[in-house]
């Protein structure tokens, strides 16, 4: 009796430790299984002179592993790549992180605050012997203007990817139709914009201008006041739009719409979402738009007001003539090797693997017939194929074939009517279209270390003088504090750079 | 004793106020249900309050088929699962010889606890350690960190103390051994304790989405509340990249997935919920 008590329970006690152990030996053998099998991976990798080659990249909603672009690499290039991606909050403590660690990435994609970041800390390799010796195919794609961008102390530390195209990304969409209720035209000048935005208030219970806090500079209409870009070369210098003359002039005519109720009253709560909105059922008569907003926004509008039509607004001219608005163009991604990387030749003959002709085509938009058709030179996306299988392509860049990505890359606008037609109208303003200076200009300390600061600036006070003060009496007070806090320092850099450019 | 006019007007009011104070905490929650059920149209157009306009059910679809919310899914039932076990053996195991006066060294182990308690490493160290460990990129790396939350080993350990010492030695009268007396004389007892913690558990492990960002870059092994934070986030960040804008996910879509990935853990609450103010008192008020 008492002997079964005690087998009993001695069965449940080593029922109870064998579980737990294995626990334990769950987690320890399952790690220790991770590395052998990397370990047998890389010699069996070594005897086909092959690794498997490890890339971290940024946020984005998919696994990059599993995609069908990753399989089309493999295919073409030969090469096994593991993907990894940083968090989509907190990326750059997280980069640092692992770099302060000694990371194994073989390749690192990263923006430019965090390219700043790693080259100033030197934890980066320099590329330009490896791109020499094994990167033919990455050094023609590449164009001189993006190679001097990221360079630091004459070296290149990272691959840089030029924008996908040069792009006129932001305009004002108007409804056409309440327009010609009106008896008025879409606005071509700055003074048959304010003249239709009073009518609009006049006649009509339509809030004439949806806006919300965090795009109150409208390059639309910063274009009659002369100013295209952040920084403008005048007299022989860069200078800061904070500084360029029209910039008070702009405010003003911000101060006095306000003033006047011709921008929505919740201008300083709303948010993107609260002007969309407002716009797409049929309460505000304008709004601050992207192309890629039409998609969505265009059919909202139809439904719920039948017969909108929308017509988007051309960089507005100014008094004395002024018109102009920014393209953007510049350096958006740089591809770098960190000095701890275990295969870094392997990494570059891999990125240039990904530059030869057919492969990069291949890759980026498909077939011929599969993926895409062409027509009259223009690329168009055959759907579903083309976004099942090559949506995320501009993940898996290392940079761009910068003669013929972006005529490639317009297929994925052409995906949508609406978008396309958005797109298309506000390409019209190529003509009048420049670039920022500083787009291709390579890290400067002092302008990373007070951009975000300077700019936060810049939108409080400019929103303050809209909707609090209503007026730009503290004007040159802010001028002044901008300048002390940082943007004297930015100037000086910005033109430090763009004087030894020249 | 009967209300006054005043009291029963009072009453009445009171209950009024708190009911509508009560239903006003569930407003975002049908908003957020009614926008996963609405077409994209009338959500971008402000429509949508807390009833559905223009029903679908396409964003459900798409949230169960895609592969990287249903991977996530995996990644955080097992997580929670093998965690919450794993955690509530190691804390009891932790909370059982600590419960007990005679342990030498008992005050200044205490004393070592609740020093992490209260001071931690930070995270670079942690990080370092996760790494040293080789424990990066694993599923591990997840689970091993919360293994042990001292204040639920303290309740654990109150509770242990609150039962009589005379229960156990008559069981030790029977011959019975230390494993003996923590398996059947004193958990069968803390079961509701065990729920309570075992809930606490599964609640931070389902919640757990630091640890991830931090030691996880494989798209893979992100747990669900870190895929649905990212999914979120990204749609807030002002638009950077153009690519980015070309693949933004509508916003019906997001609250689709809000609600997918809600429901596992608010399914279980209510089973356990009885358990959980009693749990608490009972390890820590001593009679």
């Amino acid at each position: 009796m008492k002997f079964k008590k005690s087998m009993k329970r001695m069965v449940s006690m080593l029922a109870v430790l064998s579980l737990s152990a294995t626990m334990f030996v769950g987690c320890g053998s399952d790690t220790k299984g991770n590395d052998d099998n990397s370990k047998t991976e890389n010699n069996e990798t070594k005897k086909e002179e092959k690794v498997t080659l490890k890339h971290l990249g940024a946020f984005s909603e998919f696994d990059p592993n599993t995609d069908p672009v990753a399989e089309a690499l493999k295919e073409k290039t030969g090469y096994d790549v593991e993907y990894f991606m940083l968090p989509a909050e907190n990326a750059i403590e997280k980069l640092s992180l692992e770099i302060s660690g000694g990371t194994s990435y073989d390749s690192i994609k990263m923006n430019s605050p965090e390219y700043n970041l790693l080259t100033a800390q030197g934890a980066l390799m320099p590329l330009d012997d490896l791109i020499d010796q094994y990167g033919p195919n990455i050094k023609k794609a590449i164009g001189e203007d993006s190679w001097n961008a990221a360079k630091v102390d004459g070296k290149i530390y990272g691959i840089p990817e030029k924008n996908s195209a040069d792009n006129i990304n932001l305009s004002i969409g108007v409804r056409e139709d309440v327009l010609a209720e009106l008896g008025l035209e879409v606005p071509k000048t700055i003074d048959e914009f304010y003249n239709a935005l009073k009518t609009i208030k006049e006649e009509t219970d339509m809030i004439p201008l949806a806006l919300s806090s965090d795009y109150i500079f409208i390059p639309t209409i910063q274009s009659a006041f002369g100013i295209e870009t952040n920084w403008k070369e005048i007299d022989g210098n860069l200078v800061s739009k904070v500084e360029q003359p029209g910039f008070k002039d702009y405010v003003d005519f911000m101060v006095k719409l306000y003033e006047e109720g011709l921008i929505d009253p919740d201008m300083p709560v709303n948010n993107k979402g609260n002007s969309m909105e407002k716009f797409t059922n049929g309460t505000a008569a304008m709004k601050v738009m992207a192309w890629w907003d039409a998609p969505k926004a265009i059919p909202a509008l139809e439904e719920n007001v039948p017969g909108a039509k929308v017509a988007y607004i051309q960089p507005l001219i100014g008094k004395d003539g002024q018109q102009g608005i920014m393209k953007d163009r510049g350096i958006s991604w740089y591809t770098a090797i960190p000095k701890t990387a275990k295969n870094a030749e392997e990494a570059i003959k891999w990125i240039d693997a990904k530059f030869a002709e057919d492969t990069f085509k291949y890759f980026t938009i498909g077939e011929e017939g599969v993926h895409h058709t062409v027509q009259d030179g223009k690329y168009f996306p055959v759907l579903p194929t083309f976004f099942d299988e090559r949506n995320r392509s501009s993940w898996y860049l290392s940079g761009i074939d910068e003669t013929n990505y972006p005529i490639y890359w317009a297929a994925r606008v052409r995906k949508d009517e609406n978008m396309s037609n958005a797109y298309d109208e506000f390409m019209k303003a190529q003509s009048v279209a420049s670039f920022e200076p500083l787009g291709f200009a390579p890290a400067l300390e002092d302008l990373a270390k007070y951009e975000k600061s300077l700019a936060t600036l810049v939108n409080d006070s400019v929103l303050n003088f809209i909707a609090g003060e209503g007026n730009t009496e503290g004007f040159d007070e802010f001028v002044q504090k901008w300048n002390t806090s940082g943007g004297q320092a930015s100037t000086q850099a910005a033109n430090g750079w763009y004087n030894t450019s020249k | 004793m009967k209300n006054t006019k005043g009291e029963k007007i009072f009453y009445f009011f009171n209950y009024i106020f708190l009911a509508l104070l009560g239903v006003t905490t569930l407003f975002p929650f049908l908003n957020v249900l009614a926008k996963s059920l609405s077409s994209e149209k009338a959500v971008i157009s402000g429509k949508v309050s807390v009833y559905p306009i223009g029903l679908q059910f396409g964003t459900y679809k798409y949230v169960f088929t895609n592969d990287q919310f249903l991977n996530s899914l995996k990644v955080s039932i097992f997580i929670t699962v093998v965690g919450t076990l794993v955690a509530l053996a190691i804390t009891v195991f932790t909370a059982y010889p600590l419960s007990k006066p005679h342990l030498k060294g008992r005050k200044t182990i205490l004393l070592m606890y609740i020093f992490i308690m209260l001071f931690s490493g930070g995270l670079v160290p942690h990080y370092l350690l996760m790494r040293e460990f080789h424990l990066l990129n694993t599923v591990w790396s997840l689970i091993i960190p919360a293994m042990v939350s001292v204040y639920n080993m303290l309740i654990i350990k109150n509770f242990f103390e609150s039962v009589p010492e005379s229960l156990e030695e008559a069981a030790r009268i029977d011959g019975t051994s230390n494993f003996g007396v923590l398996f059947r004389i004193l958990l069968p007892i803390a079961k509701p304790v065990l729920a309570t913690i075992g809930l606490f558990y599964a609640v931070t492990y389902w919640n757990a989405f630091f640890e991830a960002m931090m030691y996880v870059s494989k798209p893979e092994l992100k747990p669900l509340q870190l895929y649905l934070y990212e999914l979120i986030k990204q749609s807030q960040k002002p638009i950077l990249d153009v690519d980015a804008a070309l693949n933004l996910n509508s916003e019906s879509l997001q609250s689709a997935t809000i609600i997918a990935s809600t429901a596992p853990i608010l399914v279980v609450y209510p089973f356990l919920q009885k358990y959980f103010v009693k749990g608490i008192i009972v390890g820590s008020v001593k009679g």
